[in-house]
């Protein structure tokens, strides 16, 4: 398994000496927009790097190599989803070494340190962008993947605008769902922490489902 | 003697292609070539083999094994060299080896250096930047470097100068002084076979035409010239690829009598290579004014 995980860091050589001018990049950029640029960083750079190794297993024609050994398409699907935990540490150490040289160096950047919050809002959201990515890679190969993904995303930025905004009708009016009415006043009372703890929790339930999906999609491909 | 390799009645059906039906087996011990022309099924039999592609119906056994359920154990026994490499273009030959070494239980580290130095491969340089020689060299030395009882090679030898292809069959040579291995090598430059091959299978349109010994296989074949006229007098019910023209015919005999039949009725008997075989069974007849 880690020499799998350590293929997909090494075939993307070019991509880590560009991943410190990514993080530079989306530090300076995202300051105006958050008060805590990390999470976005961290999702931007992890997907940028899922994306980069299916691009290079697409190119090679890798899938072939690799069912030809000794390997199970269990093993092959699991790497990937790890790949996600590295790149994630990556991006953190990236994004500290940045805030380091901002602070040391007194720039007017703003690069706050990285917050427990920050970290789990990070983890779930590079969770759930891969447990969506993931299983329509593994299904459809890069190619196809890369054009599907966008309208997959684009249906749950959305879709998750108008659910929140249904929600949201729904807990505030008179008339609306007591259960819905009743989480919505106990996730008011919980701390951020304990929030974020559900939805880690809540991620990994999604991710574990993707996974499943993934190894039946990736079963059944043919190469 | 014993099978390596068993295809009993394999299936396989995408878009306007089939597979059909297709039966065969290897002897553990030898070389097998496998010909057919390009498109023939050759590729896609080999993907059925290695699991690549999924069968439609029969049964594959490879070391006496189902090759879906045991697929771990068996692929640790087989060395395969495809007509394409799948390595990764930035990476080293080096890096590319470390990456494939721990997948295999029983791979060899001084086997793949001594390969590596025979075939002058360069460890530092870029996959994307070998030439065709050198990757087929490359898959060749991580093929024998884990100690595989089947080499399965499709078209390996395709694009490559006399001088690489001579020094892949002789290592193949080599190999095969180990009785129990297995080589089983795709190939439409039937010239490779004619020098190694101890068995020989025949794909085309999807159908496997023969499976046979080489030597009894040249032995029974011949290329037959003569009158047209012997056509009706000779029995020609074992000719293959019957060409006719205003001098006469020429045919490929694909039976010991009727060879004598013809050569006793005056007819010019030459012996086929493999080439001249595969041609033969595959040409269409025709009539030429």
């Amino acid at each position: 398994m880690f020499n799998l995980i350590w293929k997909d860091i090494l075939i993307q050589k070019k991509t880590l000496a560009y991943m410190g001018l990514y993080i530079i990049l989306f530090g300076i950029t995202f300051q105006n927009i958050t008060a805590d640029p990390f999470p976005a960083i961290a999702v931007a750079v992890t997907y940028q790097m899922i994306a980069a190794a299916c691009s290079h297993e697409d190119k090679s024609g890798a899938d072939i190599l690799w069912n030809s050994m000794p390997v199970s398409r269990e093993k092959l699907v699991l790497s990937k989803y790890l790949s996600m935990f590295v790149y994630t540490l990556l991006a953190s150490l990236g994004y500290m070494a940045f805030a380091a040289v901002i602070h040391l160096t007194r720039l007017p950047i703003k690069a706050s340190p990285i917050t427990a919050t920050g970290m789990m809002g990070s983890i779930v959201a590079i969770a759930l962008m891969n447990s969506l990515y993931l299983p329509v890679y593994f299904r459809l190969g890069f190619m196809k993947a890369r054009v599907a993904s966008f309208f997959l995303f684009f249906a749950l930025f959305f879709g998750v605008t108008f659910g929140v905004n249904v929600l949201s009708e729904e807990i505030h009016s008179a008339q609306g769902n007591t259960a819905l009415r009743a989480i919505a006043s106990a996730l008011q009372s919980a701390s951020d922490l304990q929030i974020s703890l559900l939805l880690l929790g809540l991620a990994f339930v999604f991710l574990l489902a993707s996974f499943c999906l993934s190894v039946k999609f990736y079963r059944n491909r043919e190469f | 003697m014993e099978n390596i390799l068993e295809i009993r009645n394999l299936k396989k059906t995408f878009g306007d292609f089939t597979l059909d039906n297709i039966s065969f087996s290897l002897p553990k011990g030898f070389i097998t070539g496998f010909i057919g022309p390009n498109g023939s099924g050759k590729t896609t039999t080999i993907k059925l083999i290695m699991n690549l592609l999924k069968k439609d119906s029969g049964e594959i056994r490879i070391f006496g094994l189902d090759p879906v359920r045991q697929a771990k154990e068996i692929k640790n026994r087989i060395g395969f060299v495809y007509d394409e490499s799948h390595f990764y273009e930035e990476l080293t030959v080096e890096e590319m080896k470390r990456i494939i070494a721990p997948v295999y239980d029983q791979w060899d580290e001084q086997q793949f250096q001594s390969y590596a130095a025979k075939f002058d491969l360069p460890g530092n340089k870029k996959t994307k930047d070998l030439s065709r020689g050198m990757k087929v060299k490359f898959s060749l030395a991580i093929a024998l470097s884990h100690h595989a009882d089947l080499l399965i090679m499709d078209e390996p030898t395709a694009g490559l100068d006399p001088v690489v292809r001579s020094e892949i069959l002789d290592i193949l040579y080599v190999l095969m002084q180990d009785e129990n291995k297995g080589v089983f090598f795709s190939t439409h430059i039937t010239s490779d076979l004619d020098r190694i091959a101890d068995y020989v299978v025949m794909i085309y349109n999807g159908k496997i035409l023969f499976c046979t010994q080489k030597d009894a296989l040249m032995e029974n074949h011949a290329i037959i010239k003569g009158k047209a006229s012997l056509l009706d007098t000779v029995r020609s019910s074992d000719l293959k690829g019957i060409r006719k023209s205003n001098y006469g015919f020429e045919a490929m005999s694909t039976a010991k009598e009727t060879t004598e039949a013809f050569a006793k009725a005056g007819a010019v008997i030459d012996p086929p290579t493999l080439e001249d075989i595969m041609l033969y069974y595959t040409r269409k007849e025709s009539s030429r004014v």
